[in-house]
């Protein structure tokens, strides 16, 4: 959940960056052509981001939040996934998981760990959209990922905590802008209004 | 054929493996199914709602002066953009609206392929869970997908079909003199209509077949589709009274699961909104607002939870009965009269 929290919170951050750049446009052609932008931005985004995750989950184990709190998307044998199963897991996976309030990413917390012969867990509990593509969360097996599978969950809340702050301050500079703004939304509010009232007359 | 032994088996294994209801959810929220299997949409009839348009058919005259002054400047920037931009920019548009549809189908076909062998498997008593039935899901899902696009070119060819035949007929009529041409024409659409219907029917039932057959007997998509046709021509009254039954099965419990949506979340709904158009709208309750909307919402998700119910146990209609047929066959003797 840790590593959803910060891979979200990546995201966020990338997305509030455009949003300052639209709020600070100041003339009606700029904000157009800034919202022209934004459409294109959200629609190679949702490209890169299908590919992003599948390309990251297929070759290194996980994306960005995964790899910072040491865990690993691994199949039954332990190994790494494909791309299409990747796709399939990320995408298709998560529609599921995301249907009914989000059951099946709640289901981490009612999953049991699946555990070997002598009562270890090998391989924590599933979601549905783990379930459906046959993998499992683990911790990492590279040696790097062995110190973040023991203290990777400080170097997630750190990085959370950074994310976190950074989104305050550009959310804290949106709200500056949008003052410094007013004057502008407030004069096309007023020049609609008019226009309503002189053809009203 | 004991109809009534299916529904009750058929209920026993819904409610027992409600795994299956991941899979009924996804059917139920992408509406999957074509041709007969959309007869459990009859139990949705009620739960549409107002859909309608309630745009006044003329806007005021202000409010399209003022939209036109805003659609000028818009336009004019518009066209100040190059048009290698809103080319590449549609050419991505296309792009995501695709490969929305492509996952819209993956997501189905899996759907489908899991909750029939997933049905299989609880008739026949083994556990069934999400995973161990996905994996019949993947493996079905191209020949699901290339049987749903087999079976709308051929619903395609037979409305584009019958629309040519249907024009020449009125064309070929219209020559003739009265009261002739009024009665023929008559004759001529009923028979046009009923036949285009039950070939309608024909090609929805192939589906039910087919996916079966694809799913359970690992045939390839064109045998299965072939084999699909057969034998719905062979059990064809058979599978209308099965889609009779899930039909009214359907229409009923949709319609009781609205009135008693309606009676439990509707009359709370109506005490708490009735007082806010008695006070006006400036004096809005932001709570009242916000429990109607918390009430909505669950009338919602319980109608969401029903379709999901109704589809899986649709699904286990089917199953059965294809086993029940699959097993008539089988028996030493088996004739039909159209064999």
């Amino acid at each position: 959940m840790l590593a959803h929290l910060i891979d979200c919170l990546i995201t966020l951050l990338a997305m509030t960056g455009v949003w300052m750049w639209v709020i600070s446009l100041s003339s009606i052609e700029q904000m157009l052509n800034g919202l022209l932008v934004l459409v294109g931005i959200l629609i190679i985004s949702s490209w890169g981001w299908m590919f992003y995750v599948s390309i990251m989950t297929s070759r290194f184990g996980g994306t960005i939040g995964k790899l910072l709190t040491g865990i690993e998307i691994v199949n039954g044998e332990g190994k790494r996934i494909s791309f299409w199963r990747a796709f399939f897991r990320n995408i298709i996976g998560y529609s599921v998981s995301g249907m009914a309030f989000s059951l099946g990413f709640v289901w981490i917390l009612i999953d049991k760990p699946a555990r070997n012969a002598g009562g270890v867990a090998v391989a924590g509990r599933r979601a549905w959209h783990d379930m459906m593509a046959g993998t499992m969360v683990v911790m990492g097996q590279r040696p790097t990922s062995r110190w973040l599978g023991k203290n990777g969950w400080i170097m997630g809340i750190a990085g959370m905590i950074l994310l976190v702050g950074a989104i305050g301050i550009m959310g804290w500079n949106i709200v500056g802008q949008v003052k410094q703004n007013l004057p502008f939304y407030q004069s096309i509010i007023e020049d609609v209004m008019q226009a309503v009232s002189e053809t009203k007359n | 054929m004991d109809y009534g032994k299916i529904i009750k088996r058929s209920w026993g294994l819904t409610w027992k493996n409600k795994w299956l209801w991941v899979y009924g959810l996804v059917i139920a929220v992408m509406g999957g199914g074509m041709g007969f299997q959309s007869f459990r949409g009859l139990g949705n009839m009620g739960n549409q709602g107002d859909k309608g348009n309630n745009l006044p058919k003329e806007l005021p005259k202000e409010t399209t002066e003022v939209l036109g002054q805003a659609t000028n400047l818009i336009l004019e920037w518009a066209k100040s953009v190059p048009v290698g931009i809103w080319v590449i920019g549609v050419i991505g548009l296309i792009g995501v609206i695709a490969i929305a549809i492509a996952i819209r189908w993956v997501l189905l076909a899996w759907a489908k392929g899991g909750l029939i062998i997933g049905l299989w498997m609880a008739d026949k008593e083994e556990k069934v869970t999400l995973a161990n039935t996905s994996g019949a899901g993947i493996r079905s899902i191209k020949s699901l997908i290339g049987l749903g696009i087999i079976n709308f070119l051929v619903a395609l060819g037979v409305v584009m079909g019958f629309g040519a035949v249907a024009g020449l007929g009125i064309v070929g009529f219209s020559f003739l003199p009265s009261p002739a041409k009024e009665i023929l024409m008559v004759i001529w659409g009923i028979a046009v209509i009923l036949t285009f219907v039950v070939l309608m029917m024909l090609i929805g039932m192939v589906a039910i077949w087919a996916e079966r057959l694809i799913v359970l007997e690992k045939y390839s998509t064109w045998k299965a589709w072939e084999k699909g046709f057969s034998l719905s021509w062979k059990h064809f009254w058979s599978v209308i009274v099965m889609g009779i039954i899930n039909g009214t099965i359907g229409c009923v419990t949709g319609c009781l699961s609205i009135i008693v949506a309606l009676i439990v979340l509707g009359i709370p709904a109506a005490m708490i909104a009735i007082p806010l158009f008695k006070n006006g709208w400036d004096r809005i309750c932001w709570w009242s607002v916000a429990v109607l909307g918390i009430l909505f919402l669950l009338f919602l998700y319980l109608n969401l939870l029903v379709r999901v119910i109704l589809t899986v146990f649709n699904y286990g209609n089917w199953n059965l009965f294809y086993k029940e047929i699959k097993s008539q066959i089988k028996q030493p003797g088996y004739t039909n009269v159209r064999e």
